[in-house]
């Protein structure tokens, strides 16, 4: 059964920033990513957004002032990816 | 370290603690608190004109400075150390004042010399305002980052540009890309970094949690961490204490100077920057509980995760 973004994404937050003690499962899909919530912090962000690139293609702007609104929860980061990538809503999208 | 407690010490022939101390101590205590409340407000008339005369002067240094920078030259790095050395210069003659004045005691020349030469990144807590002045005033190699409102703003923006600070991250999270490859330029170009990792002053007690940045910087730049523990007791410019509410005691500021932690060190090497700051946050809050005398809070985790990396 293939995993719908927001499951990738997960997996990959917990591979790419080796939370140990965090199940994909565990992350709300609504939660707030940083400070709250999942508690990471810039330099997680620097790593994650490496890793989003790295397997969906989709690269961000250190200058774009919506980047806070893309990256703070799993949800507003899955509608990101698929804005990017032209995915439709609900649909995987491919890995790069 | 002795305190200052404000009580008059034990008469002569009077063994501290003894009976005859604490009626000495009893029978005072009026003139005790008439004469703290006397030195606290000559304390606050000092601050009142030491500010005063900031706010006088600070508008002909600031014209100065930023017709300086603003000058074309043909060598960036030697006016950007030249811009330093004005700033520190500044910071020693205002802390030699504050000393002259009785308002505040740190002596910058006492720990110019614990600084270590050559590029590292410098890891602080925050306790006061007069922090980074104290620090710039010790060290004229030193550059820091700056709130990026703060730095981009157009009355702020010639005292930072050519002088070596660079722009923090600020609230956008993949900002710190561009802070740190401003900080490993810097520290390629022979300069000391300092950051206060708490991202604001230092509660009353103990420490906020550290965030990673500034052992990132150490990492990728491959410089040695060093640490500071600054006191300042009776704590004066703290959250707690503005300028409006100087202490009645001498406030006595003080920069300690720990072990230089080295990423590049066998024993650390491949260390990622959650461990390296672990090492640090420990090490400065055990120096803290040392000076404090008791065990230093630090406040919630942002996380309960666990770095295995």
């Amino acid at each position: 059964m293939q995993q719908s973004l927001e499951e990738q994404l997960k997996l990959l937050i917990v591979d790419a920033l080796a939370l140990e003690d965090v199940e994909p499962g565990e992350i709300d899909t609504d939660a707030p990513l940083f400070v709250e919530g999942l508690g990471l912090d810039s330099i997680d962000a620097l790593e994650l957004a490496l890793a989003i690139q790295e397997k969906f293609g989709v690269a961000t702007s250190p200058d774009d002032e919506r980047n806070r609104e893309f990256f703070f929860s799993v949800k507003t980061l899955a509608e990101f990816v698929r804005a990017q990538t032209g995915a439709a809503p609900g649909a995987v999208a491919e890995p790069a | 370290m002795s305190r200052t407690s404000g009580r008059p010490a034990a008469t002569s022939g009077q063994t501290p603690g003894s009976a005859e101390t604490m009626n000495t101590e009893i029978a005072e205590a009026p003139s005790s608190r008439f004469v703290r409340m006397a030195r606290r407000s000559i304390r606050r008339l000092g601050v009142a004109l030491c500010v005063g005369a900031y706010f006088a002067a600070s508008p002909i240094g600031y014209a100065i400075f930023a017709l300086w920078s603003s000058l074309p030259s043909r060598d960036p790095a030697r006016r950007a150390r030249r811009l330093r050395g004005i700033v520190s210069t500044a910071f020693r003659s205002m802390h030699a004042f504050l000393r002259w004045t009785r308002l505040v005691d740190f002596d910058p020349a006492q720990h110019a010399a614990r600084i270590p030469s050559g590029p590292c990144v410098l890891v602080a807590n925050h306790p006061t305002l007069m922090d980074i002045s104290a620090l710039l005033a010790a060290d004229s190699n030193l550059v820091y980052p700056v709130k990026p409102s703060l730095f981009h703003s157009f009355w702020a923006r010639p005292l930072f540009r050519h002088a070596g600070p660079f722009a923090g991250a600020g609230q956008d999270p993949l900002r710190v890309a561009e802070m740190v490859e401003a900080a490993a330029e810097r520290l390629a170009a022979g300069q000391r970094v300092i950051i206060f990792p708490e991202g604001t002053r230092s509660p009353e007690r103990g420490v906020h949690p550290f965030g990673r940045v500034a052992f990132e910087i150490a990492r990728r730049a491959k410089v040695p961490i060093v640490p500071l523990v600054i006191t300042c007791r009776p704590r004066f410019l703290g959250k707690a204490s503005g300028f409006r509410r100087p202490p009645a005691e001498l406030p006595r500021l003080r920069i300690r100077v720990l072990a230089p932690l080295d990423p590049m060190a066998p024993e650390l090497a491949g260390s990622s920057s959650r461990t390296l700051r672990d090492i640090v946050a420990r090490q400065i809050t055990t120096e803290l509980e040392r000076f404090e005398g008791s065990p230093a809070p630090v406040g919630p985790a942002r996380s309960t995760r666990v770095d295995t990396r």
